[in-house]
């Protein structure tokens, strides 16, 4: 199952019932209720807009678009789906959006480093001095993420979105043909060749 | 099962998503062909990676934002639900909500009298207030100052300090200007201020609202600024910003961090340098002539601090990048030479860029 149906410790099913309740209670204009699905998800959509799109405000933009996009669309949601599956099927189509429409401008863009969590940064963490072993390993992991991260970003964006939702957050084949509007054949092709490409990019670098 | 068959099936053996024979002809494979292991072995670590890249933090204020940009398209709603009231219901709503927007998109662009972008520094072009010309003097040295302003008259108030010290940046590298370029200070904001900022360390990064807030005295205004790309070559094309006036802002800053405060880009960031005995950091400065280098040497880490001119960051970052001697430990922003404007609602969405910027390295002795 992926990590969006365990949410706050509870299970897909009584999941499923508390938004519902909470679309319900959108769908008559309570605008807290809105609000208390968006804490709810906010972080998942935006790490997915993060994952596809590669760029933290790029992300944080497609991340908001994608709630006004659920808050305006809303009164049409007839919960067949999870809210979580609908929501991150809007930030996909989002997300694929912005790649075209960034494709037009071609922008320039020097990218060193994406941000990563923030624990990461405080330069406490790194006691370089003490452990040398330890500072290696971080620096190694850390290294080889980042060299996926990348590698991810490369990936062409069909290949990319399905890469994001199986092996990040970790969704499952069923729920990825949802999402993707695709079927399950499509989803287990492009997955095993998004792996593969991967993979092969990958065999010297990790 | 031969290697060809079972290479197409790994990533659904992996995933436990082949039927059951399937499944009991993969292993027998797999338990007699090292190749084929070593590639599902290989697929399986880069798959674990991925599943631990850290979740990332979306900012602070995510809910606020969204929330206004809601309330902002029922604005909208709104408006176009009168219009369908005055209008003939033979015009489809979404035909008369398209022209309206393309309407008064038009309407705010043209607020502003737009000069043609002909140089890839920074010219800014206000709403109100007086005129003050920015012209580039092509004969000169590179590091010649790019900003004069015209007026005597200029109380200290009306002149911004923030325009002459961006544009008293040098344009190294840069193409240089060829005609000029009007631009305005002072006025008022007529756009909600967008914090683009990103937060990385709650406690260590101020973001420009709060700033605003504290000081309660905002004197933002509009600018139209066009910026070239980091080459120099490409003329951007023009955009909407918000400019704050500069007050004295103290900010407390981290390694990791990025703010935009007081009309510079502050950013810090930690590295280990792989060579201990080159003076990576001191030898880069100096190449790409960087003065007033200030650096403080504590434990077992010496800290830069130094102000790149406007396009610098880029130039920096790209030649860190080619020496391969500098691993960066904190992660840094990314940094558009451009920003861009987006149509949103039939507003347009400015963006905040700010050059030149005031970096701290922080190089730790890695023993």
């Amino acid at each position: 199952m992926g990590k969006e149906n365990i949410v706050n410790g509870q299970s897909a099913g009584d999941n499923k019932a508390i938004d519902s309740a909470l679309i319900y209670k959108v769908q008559q204009g309570d605008r807290d209720a809105f609000n208390e699905l968006m804490l709810k998800y906010h972080r998942r959509v935006f790490n997915l807009a993060l994952r596809i799109l590669g760029d933290y405000t790029q992300a944080d933009e497609v991340a908001q678009d994608a709630f006004v996009r659920a808050y305006r669309a809303v009164s049409g949601f007839r919960c067949e789906c999870s809210f979580s599956t609908w929501m991150y099927r809007i930030t996909v189509n989002l997300s694929r959006n912005y790649i075209k429409k960034k494709r037009r401008f071609n922008h320039l863009n020097t990218s060193f480093d994406n941000p990563v969590q923030s624990n990461d940064c405080p330069n406490s963490k790194y006691d370089i001095g003490n452990n040398a072993a330890t500072a290696d390993k971080i620096l190694i992991d850390k290294e080889k993420q980042e060299i996926i991260e990348k590698a991810i970003q490369s990936l062409d964006e069909h290949f990319r979105s399905v890469v994001v939702l199986r092996d990040m957050e970790m969704l499952s084949y069923d729920e990825i043909a949802g999402i993707l509007s695709i079927n399950l054949g499509t989803v287990k092709s492009r997955l095993a060749r998004a792996r593969a490409i991967l993979q092969e990019k990958l065999k010297d670098a990790v | 099962m031969q290697c060809k068959e079972c290479r197409k099936l790994l990533s659904q053996f992996l995933d436990g998503q082949l039927e059951q024979g399937q499944q009991i002809a993969m292993k027998e494979h797999l338990k007699n062909c090292p190749e084929c292991s070593r590639v599902l072995d290989s697929i399986t670590e880069m798959v674990n990676l991925m599943h631990n890249i850290k979740e990332v933090s979306p900012p602070e204020d995510f809910a606020q934002k969204v929330n206004k940009k809601i309330d902002r398209t029922n604005v909208w709603q709104k408006f176009f639900s009168g219009l369908k009231i005055i209008f003939t219901p033979r015009i489809p709503a979404h035909v008369m909500a398209v022209a309206a927007t393309v309407v008064i998109a038009v309407v705010i662009v043209r607020q502003w009298p737009i000069k043609e972008t002909v140089y890839s520094g920074a010219a800014l072009h206000e709403k109100a207030g007086p005129a003050v010309q920015i012209s580039a003097d092509t004969e000169k040295n590179k590091s010649a100052d790019l900003v004069r302003t015209r007026q005597e008259s200029l109380s200290k108030d009306q002149r911004s300090p923030f325009i002459s010290k961006t544009l008293s940046a040098s344009s190294v590298g840069y193409a240089e200007p060829k005609k000029e370029v009007e631009y305005c200070s002072g006025g008022v904001c007529e756009f909600p201020l967008e914090d683009t900022l990103r937060k990385k360390d709650e406690s260590n990064l101020i973001s420009l609202k709060e700033q605003i807030s504290k000081k309660e005295n905002k004197q933002l205004s509009n600018a139209v600024i066009e910026t070239g790309a980091d080459s120099g070559s490409k003329i951007s094309e023009e955009r909407t910003i918000i400019v704050l006036k500069p007050k004295n802002i103290k900010v407390e800053l981290k390694p990791g961090n990025y703010i935009a405060a007081n009309q510079k880009q502050v950013m810090s960031f930690e590295a280990v340098q792989k060579n201990n005995e080159a003076l990576l950091i001191d030898n880069l400065l100096a190449e790409l002539n960087i003065k007033d280098i200030v650096k403080v040497k504590s434990d077992e880490r010496l800290k830069y601090s130094f102000t790149l001119p406007f396009g610098g960051f880029n130039k920096f970052l790209t030649k860190i990048k080619e020496l391969g001697e500098l691993k960066i430990l904190t992660p840094m922003p990314v940094l558009r030479p451009e920003a861009y404007t987006s149509i949103y609602g039939g507003m347009i969405r400015p963006q905040i860029l700010a050059e030149p910027i005031f970096v701290e390295v922080i190089i730790a002795d890695k023993r």
